[in-house]
């Protein structure tokens, strides 16, 4: 429950939080966006703080140089070295600008990049997927994974000038204040105080808060999904055969309208602050800029310097452009998420490893004894599951949706631990083997098997790291046991919008899964669990199909998931799960000979074959 | 060469890329795109920007008015020179004050509204192909991308405006000291041109690298969500999944930071020649002209703000090109593609099917592919049927239904409903007649009650129609089961929301093909994939049933795309394709008796149910 309530407090503005309870400063996410520079290229983070600061101190630099040069041409002494001077300042001025704008783009390029890898790093490292399911971290997740797109906010390559620029117009306010300070010390004091009230001033009107609030995090989401509705292709086809473009579009509108409301609202400028810090401001500026040119006519400063002071008093007002920006909140704050999600997910997924070697296993059987699981979320899927599997053999499960089956397989591949009992192989608890050396005994096929977007050779052998890849021959071999020779060379890439890129249909696809299991299963997999595997698959090809799987995989131990009695029936046992529960086991024959829950089912979906063939009619019946 | 420029291109290959618009124009709808949804906010915008930028352009002129005050002992001159700087510091602080705020508020209102532009060109475009076909998808990405920043165009606008005002102000004051004194200005050319040359270099090495972006955010995609985190962990492929995402962007990312490390130096190269230029300029004004101290003043001041002001419009211009009007360019030929695709039918769809729908010699084949689709299909569907379509995976089903769902046009022949052209018949109309649920289904994430109403969005909130909706195809069952029933959130990533399985989430997209009362089409395209032997057969006595009660009386024709011959067979006509062509219809029995592909295809599966498969599945043989 703790990991629950943690996670859920992703957009919360640590901020404020941080303020109240007085927390380090290393805890700010400022601080740690920072870092993240840093670590994500240490070199152009170096280049970057000290490009910036050169940027920053030079125009004082500048307004110094133009004191010396103009005080050179009163007195008529050498002009060479102040010239040289000055232009050497404007020179380097000239050049920085668009060197820095290059480091700030690249390094804020490598800054998302080093958050992608953490975030990816965070998803694949855990050894269970409670962190992806469950729902009060996917949510984060969704959140954290965006961040660079640009919905919240420029994305970080953009948001790096915007910050860098912030920070380089502050310490230009700065060294200039100084300088004029070198004169009168109150001066400087005097001008950089009254820019920076301006920011305290007007703090209300500058960062918009409170926007972690229910209501705008809402307003947010459901914009982003009507927006996307709009756009994007997967709901494209629906949203014209309903003629749901206006309806979506409306939501849109509507929700961002009021988004952009609740944020005017929240920062709306004051006029009494305004008014307030005009006074200040104008009132400080001709105090001390009368004071310098009245220094220069009573003779007191020569008009060299009294031109530095003037300049540099202007260049004081930059402190009232600078500083932290906009942009900076919202580039730290998917550091933060990151950083934060990173804890939350090794914590969620995390699963005790054991020793043992898995090589070849099962030999004996597979035994679930008193097996109880729920969801992180809640709902108890199986209680006290007992059920042994052959080693060798295969398997079929059905039942109604919701009965436990799919997460039957998710515990054998162990994304999860049983809440009680235990799942044993060979009589052995599954949670004391190698969970690596476990999972290269199990190959699986999902209804919702991945389709990655790689050459077809990788589709069907997808290597781990520093694995040789499988021989052309061996691939071709088990894509003809699936069906699927001739779909397309092995190099073509199974997606479009790749160089020589294809798109499968979804019953070609279901081949290149099946033909991804059967090349598990020449490696050594001995335990194949099939979810669906054939539901997109056409006639010829179920039929010509599950004949092939079951010869190829006979020494393994299958267990089927499926919904149809015609491929349910070539297995050699077959379990009708209901409610978590084993309500019967046995074969076709028998099962079909006791009359009960299998009888039924399978019965009600040949009828309308049987129905043709022996009356010799069609679907009058139906 | 821009491919902008380039003159329209006459014999180009009817299916390749049209170019983006040209940039100025392009900028120049953009304008009145945004004066026509928010007039009031954008010329207020416009002239705040423009009155802010004069204060900072005075600073020269004042420190050259108290040089002169003081050289010349005139202490009026040089109080009054000291006030003008002090107030100018404070106006342009008030006046950039005010008109970013103007400028913000102008901003987002007027990104909303380009926003809900753009959305409603892409979902209002009559067919598909924008969504499907890469080229179209690679365009549209980087405008989705674009779009919330589309607004700084008319910043940009607004500032390179302001930048060139002060230019022309402080190139009026230097040549008041000296005329000669213009061709300053002329050094700035090699940053223009450079400004002008490198986003384009930089644009191109962006779109080099779509692979592999594409593919690092696919693998991106893969690593973080659940569905394939299974698969990832069974193969152990995690660790690699980080490694190649990594790999691919890196191959995506190198070729764009050495472009812009080249903009970089070719920019600081183009700005040392300023700089050069400068000193020259100082050097001129003190030894060549003899200038007065306050000449020297104004020439140092106005000569080094002329660098700031050029670099800052040259920027904000390289802004524009490289960044803002790519995004009103692509918006530009969005609405140009739009307005290409609309063809607005000239008729309204019957109100009801007499005779029924005819393929005439229909020809397709999808945009950018070579291989036809559909060949030449002709055939009737009778007005009242229940019509069966089968055919392997790849014959043409699914493209079938897109163009009776006007998602496309055929290329050749036409489509004729009660004997009229649906070319012509009104998209918007026909598609209020026709209903279904697809294959490839969308999971709306709403409220259960909008993910069914959505069928008919008329009668959404109607809880009588949405529930016999969800009765109708089996899904009461499945809003029986929700927590809040049909009030209930669905999808994972909601606060509350709940998560359907695949095959619940198949039966709420039935229910939301059965919404509308009088279809004149109604399409199931594979529409019982994931469901139960107890509720397919359930769901197919209720359709059977309802099609041909025909109840709502206006001739409708139920189409059922399937891979299940016991679904097939009861209909009144099967349509079997084959390789993109008609291969044979009929009844169930007339293709029985015929002993062709049809009756083949049948046997094999119906063997599956029979008592010994093994000794009559070909499979095993």
């Amino acid at each position: 429950m703790e990991t629950r309530a943690s996670g859920g407090k992703l957009r919360e503005a640590p901020r404020t939080e941080d303020l109240r309870t007085g927390l380090a400063i290393t805890k700010r996410k400022e601080w740690q966006f920072f870092v993240a520079l840093t670590k994500a290229s240490p070199g152009l983070g170096a280049a970057w703080w000290a490009c910036l600061l050169l940027l920053g101190l030079l125009p004082a630099a500048f307004a110094i140089a133009m004191g010396v040069l103009v005080g050179a041409v009163r007195a008529r002494t050498s002009l060479v070295e102040p010239l040289a001077f000055a232009g050497g300042v404007f020179l380097l001025l000239q050049i920085l600008s668009p060197i820095h704008q290059a480091i700030s783009a690249n390094l804020g390029y490598r800054t998302s990049a080093w958050l992608y890898d953490r975030l990816t790093e965070a998803c694949v490292r855990p050894r269970g997927i409670a962190h992806l399911e469950d729902p009060s971290l996917t949510t984060d997740l969704t959140v954290a994974r965006e961040f660079d797109r640009g919905m919240t906010g420029p994305p970080l390559n953009v948001a790096m000038d915007f910050i860098a620029s912030g920070l380089i117009t502050l310490v230009t306010g700065v060294a200039s204040a100084i300088v004029v300070s070198a004169w009168q010390w109150w001066a400087g004091l005097l001008l950089a105080g009254a820019w920076l009230s301006t920011h305290y001033l007007l703090r209300e009107s500058g960062v918009w808060r409170d926007r972690n609030t229910a209501e705008v995090q809402a307003a947010q989401r459901d914009a982003d999904y009507a927006y996307r509705l709009a756009v994007e292709p997967p709901a494209a086809k629906e949203l014209r055969l309903f003629g749901l473009a206006n309806w979506t579009l409306d939501r849109f509108v509507a929700r961002r309208t009021r988004l952009h409301e609740l944020q005017y609202a929240a920062t709306r400028m004051r006029e009494r602050s305004l008014v307030g810090s005009i006074l200040i401001v104008t009132t400080a500026n001709v105090a001390v800029f009368w004071f310098i040119a009245q220094a220069a006519v009573a003779h007191q400063i020569g008009l060299g310097q009294a031109v530095t002071f003037l300049q540099s008093a202007v260049g004081v007002s930059a402190i009232a452009f600078g500083g932290l920006n906009w942009a900076l909140d919202g580039a730290s704050a998917p550091v933060a998420a990151v950083l934060r999600l990173q804890e939350a997910a090794a914590r969620a997924g995390a699963l005790p490893l054991g020793p043992r070697p898995a090589r070849g296993l099962p030999e004996r059987e597979i035994r679930f004894r008193q097996v109880s699981f729920a969801y992180p979320d809640g709902a108890t899927v199986l209680e006290r599951f007992d059920l042994t599997i052959p080693a060798g053999t295969s398997l079929a499960i059905v039942g109604q949706n919701g009965a436990g089956k799919t997460t039957l397989a998710k515990l054998l591949c162990r994304f999860y631990d049983p809440d009680s009992g235990a799942i044993e192989i060979d009589g052995v608890d599954l949670r004391e083997f190698d969970i690596d050396a476990w999972r290269s005994c199990v190959t699986a096929v999902f209804q919702d098997f991945v389709r990655f977007e790689a050459p077809l050779r990788d589709n069907v052998a997808p290597r781990r790291i520093g694995e040789a890849p499988p021989d052309d021959d061996a691939l071709r071999e088990v894509l003809g046991a699936a069906g699927a020779r001739d779909l397309a060379s092995l190099d073509t890439v199974l997606a479009k919008g790749y160089a020589g890129g294809t798109d499968l249909s979804g019953g070609q696809w279901q081949r290149v899964a099946l033909a991804r299991a059967l090349a598990a299963v020449k490696l050594g997999a001995g335990l194949v669990l099939l979810d669906e595997p054939t539901a997109q698959l056409d006639v010829r090809g179920e039929a010509e199909i599950f004949g092939r799987l079951l010869a190829a995989t006979r020494h393994c131990t299958t267990i089927l998931i499926s919904h149809r009695f015609s491929t349910v029936r070539l297995a050699d046992r077959i379990c009708v799960m209901e409610r978590g529960r084993v309500v019967e086991l046995g074969g076709h024959d028998e099962l079909m000979a006791r009359g009960g829950r299998y009888r039924t089912m399978f019965d009600l979906q040949a009828q309308r074959f049987q129905e043709a063939d022996e009356e010799g009619q069609t679907y009058e019946t139906l | 060469m821009k491919p902008s420029d380039r003159p329209p291109d006459r014999t180009m290959a009817p299916d390749a890329l049209e170019p983006l618009p040209p940039t100025l124009a392009s900028m120049w709808r953009l304008c009145k795109l945004g004066f026509r949804y928010e007039r009031g906010l954008m010329a207020l915008s416009l002239a705040m920007s423009q009155l802010a930028s004069l204060p900072s352009a005075l600073t020269a002129l004042w420190l050259a008015l108290l040089g002169a005050g003081v050289v010349q002992h005139e202490a009026p001159l040089a109080l009054g020179a000291a006030a003008g700087m002090a107030v100018s510091a404070a106006a342009n602080w008030f006046l950039m004050t005010v008109s970013t705020r103007v400028q913000r508020r102008f901003r987002d209102k007027v990104t909303i509204a380009l926003e809900a532009h753009v959305a409603r060109l892409q979902a209002s475009i009559v067919s598909v192909a924008h969504q499907e076909r890469p080229e179209y998808l690679d365009r549209l990405s980087m405008l989705r991308n674009q779009v919330f920043v589309l607004d700084h165009m008319y910043m940009s606008l607004f500032t390179t405006l302001a930048w060139i005002m002060r230019l022309a102000f402080t190139l009026a004051l230097l040549a008041w000291v000296n005329p000669a004194l213009l061709v300053l200005g002329l050094f700035a050319a090699p940053s223009a041109v450079a400004a002008f040359w490198r986003p384009d270099v930089e644009n191109r090495a962006y779109e080099r690298g779509a692979q592999e972006q594409r593919l690092s955010l696919h693998l991106f995609d893969l690593a973080t969500t659940a569905a394939p985190g299974k698969e990832v962990r069974v193969l152990g492929i995690g660790e690699r999944l980080a490694r190649d995402r990594r790999a691919a962007w890196e191959a995506w990312y190198r070729p764009m930071a050495r472009a812009r490390w080249g903009t970089a130096m070719w920019n600081a190269l183009a700005w040392a020649v300023f700089g050069g230029a400068y000193v020259g300029a100082v050097a001129f004004v003190v030894w060549g002209m003899q200038a007065t101290t306050a000449q020297v003043l104004l020439v140092l001041a106005a000569g080094a703000s002329l660098a700031g002001y050029i670099r800052a419009a040259v920027a904000e211009i390289g802004f524009l090109r490289g960044f803002w009007a790519d995004g009103s360019r692509r918006l530009a030929w969005l609405e140009d593609y739009a307005a290409k695709e609309a063809a607005p039918g000239e008729h309204a769809a019957p109100a009801v099917l007499r005779e029924g729908i005819r393929f005439d010699n229909v020809s397709f084949a999808y945009p950018g592919a070579t291989r036809l689709a559909l060949d030449k299909v002709s055939f009737t569907l009778p007005a009242r049927a229940v019509v069966a379509i089968v055919g392997e995976n790849g014959a043409g089903k699914t493209t079938l239904v897109k163009l009776l769902a006007k998602m496309y046009e055929p290329a050749s022949g036409a489509i004729l409903i009660d004997g009229a052209p649906l070319s012509r018949i009104r998209a918007a109309d026909w598609r209020g007649r026709i209903t279904g649920a697809l294959q490839d289904f969308f999971r709306f994430e709403f409220r259960a009650r909008q993910t069914i109403g959505l069928g008919d969005v008329g009668r959404m909130e109607e809880e009588r129609a949405v529930a016999a909706a969800a009765a109708r195809a089996g899904a009461d069952d499945v809003v029986a089961g929700l927590p809040a029933g049909l009030d209930t959130q669905l999808g994972r990533t909601w606060p509350g929301g709940a998560e359907p399985s695949f095959g619940q989430w198949q039966k709420l997209s039935l229910a939301r093909g059965f919404m509308r009362e009088a279809p004149l089409v109604q399409v199931l395209d594979e529409p019982t994939a994931a469901l139960d032997a107890e509720t397919e057969h359930a769901l197919f006595e209720r359709y059977a049933a309802a099609a041909r009660a025909g109840g709502d009386d206006c001739g409708r024709i139920t189409i059922l795309v399937s891979h299940r011959f016991s679904t097939v067979r009861m209909a009144d006509l099967i349509i079997v394709l084959d390789g993109a062509r008609l291969a044979e219809s009929g009844s169930h029995d007339e293709l029985m008796a015929r002993r062709g592909p049809y009756s083949e295809l049948y046997d094999i599966q119906a063997a599956a149910y029979r008592a010994n498969p093994a000794a009559r599945s070909p499979a095993q043989a």
